[in-house]
């Protein structure tokens, strides 16, 4: 479904925000991508969905060579990726309904299929009741339910999450991870950019790609790489 | 494009007119000052041209005959003129036929002429011209051929008056153009500038459109139809102005003859239908110019 070959992005000079990074997500996959702060991830997710293209290497998505798409193939792609950001992009002064529909209003549906769709993907997420009200007035759990029920109203094959509990409380985090799980179990792939690695131990059958300083550091099942990085890391303890 | 999605884009413009109305009244305004004021030239030009048109279908030309010419060879010279192709009409006024015309002319004072021991007045050939050889300007060639001919002392036109209102003419398209044409440019850039602010209020919404999947012609075409709108109803705006403001001048103002009977037939269906035509494209023209900055990759 996503796949990345030696792929590199520079921002001016020889500043590599990515490294050589190969890693692939199949189709209903669960992957996350971590790192501390400033190592790539949210670099590699913007690739993903065209809003930068990569400077060097293979990057397929849904078997579409992002590095031969022409600039009027990048809606149509996109409208198979559902991004929640991490600042959410939220048209706070609009309703719940108004920010959800706006991905479906601009594939042209018709008004009663968007209408239908939009309370749908607002049960889902637990929004059913708020979707009158104003975006800039709801919590930011809430508000972070709205961006996931943008996301995925569309009926996304890939579905991208910026630190999506980044400012969240471990409850609500929990609830947003499971949402997650949810909207993975139905089929679509998520991709998921985070630093908290206990939010990677509660779905130990995960993928993860592991990146510092742009390199890829480490990849693979999420238990097996969250052992592997807990023992590195004793072991360097034990050195210092 | 379907319907339903043609609603939509009309209503998201009409969406951002509502937003700030106060701009939109200044953009129709503008776009309606700068019609009303190129519609005027248009008006003057048109009307002018129309007037030397119709004119040069009544000018006359008159060939005053030597003393020495009898009328059989007047007579002779009449025939001759009259198969040249730019006449449509000859007439000959004998000596006596001149002085009871000049007569009539004075009449109460006509009896100055009393005393007159012999007729002063020669015998002349009043020329009418085709219309389409007094527009032309090929009098003055024609007057020189006539005045070539034996038995021809002098010949006379309105040509002093004529060419001066040629030059006027010429003078008024010259200007109407340079104005005309500085103003559309202004009102393009007026409705870009609208449409740039509009835009810009929207800019939020727009890049998330865009990162939701929405092509350019998604964003686009609501910016072009407000363009368009504002466009059109400037249009309709100078139109009804230009038909006020043409019947109140016809109507107030102490015209000659001429002038004041054309008034029922202005301005026409066609600078009407030229106008709307401009609008729409003034405002297609405003919305590009501002889109292809916006949405440049």
């Amino acid at each position: 479904m996503i796949q990345l070959y030696h792929v590199y992005k520079a921002y001016g000079g020889d500043q590599y925000a990515l490294h050589d990074v190969t890693l692939t997500a199949d189709k209903g996959d669960f992957l996350f991508i971590t790192g501390p702060s400033g190592a790539g991830k949210t670099t590699l997710l913007k690739l993903i969905f065209c809003a930068e293209p990569a400077t060097r290497g293979q990057l397929l998505v849904d078997g579409v060579n992002l590095q031969r798409l022409k600039r009027s193939g990048i809606p149509y792609l996109r409208r198979k990726i559902g991004v929640v950001f991490q600042d959410f992009k939220l048209l706070g002064e609009r309703t719940v309904f108004a920010n959800v529909g706006l991905t479906l209003e601009v594939t042209g549906r018709p008004r009663a299929y968007i209408e239908k769709k939009v309370r749908q993907v607002l049960r889902l997420v637990g929004l059913d009741a708020k979707e009158n009200h104003l975006c800039c007035r709801l919590s930011g759990g809430e508000q972070q339910r709205v961006a996931i029920a943008r996301a995925v109203a569309a009926n996304p094959i890939i579905v991208l999450a910026d630190e999506p509990t980044g400012n969240l409380d471990d409850e609500i985090t929990l609830e947003i991870l499971e949402l997650f799980r949810e909207i993975n179990r139905r089929g679509t792939t998520v991709v998921l950019a985070t630093h908290n690695r206990e939010l990677i131990r509660k779905v130990p059958g995960a993928k993860v790609g592991m990146l510092r300083q742009g390199r890829l550091v480490a990849a693979g099942v999420a238990k097996q790489v969250m052992a592997q990085r807990s023992a590195l890391e004793m072991s360097s303890q034990g050195v210092l | 494009m379907r319907l339903g999605l043609l609603v939509y884009f009309l209503r998201k413009a009409l969406g951002n007119i509502r937003t700030n109305p106060f701009l939109s009244m200044v953009t129709l305004s503008t776009i309606a000052i700068s019609m009303l004021i190129l519609g005027l030239f248009s008006l003057i030009y048109l009307n002018v041209q129309q007037s030397l048109h119709q004119m040069g279908g009544e000018l006359q030309i008159t060939a005053y005959l030597q003393e020495t010419v009898s009328s059989e060879q007047a007579k002779v010279l009449r025939s001759k003129v009259a198969d040249w192709p730019e006449v449509e009409g000859i007439t000959y006024i004998s000596k006596e036929q001149a002085l009871a015309r000049f007569r009539s002319q004075l009449r109460e004072y006509a009896g100055i002429l009393e005393g007159l021991k012999e007729n002063p007045l020669p015998a002349s050939l009043e020329l009418t011209l085709m219309a389409q050889y007094g527009r032309s300007g090929n009098i003055k060639e024609l007057s020189t051929r006539l005045g070539r001919l034996p038995g021809v002392a002098e010949v006379q036109y309105g040509r002093k008056w004529m060419a001066k209102l040629r030059v006027f003419v010429e003078v008024m398209k010259l200007v109407g153009i340079t104005v005309g044409g500085l103003l559309l440019i202004a009102t393009i850039f007026v409705i870009s500038n609208t449409i740039k602010l509009t835009f810009y209020s929207r800019r939020e919404e727009l890049e998330i459109m865009r990162l939701v999947g929405a092509t350019d012609f998604f964003i686009k075409a609501p910016f072009l139809i407000e363009g368009l709108l504002h466009g059109l109803g400037g249009a309709l705006l100078a139109a009804g102005g230009l038909s006020l403001l043409t019947l109140f001048l016809f109507s107030h103002l102490d015209l000659p003859l001429r002038l004041a009977m054309m008034a029922g037939s202005l301005p026409t269906g066609q600078l009407v239908a030229g106008f709307l035509g401009l609008g729409l494209l003034l405002g297609v023209l405003g919305s590009m110019v501002s889109l292809r900055r916006f949405l440049r990759p």
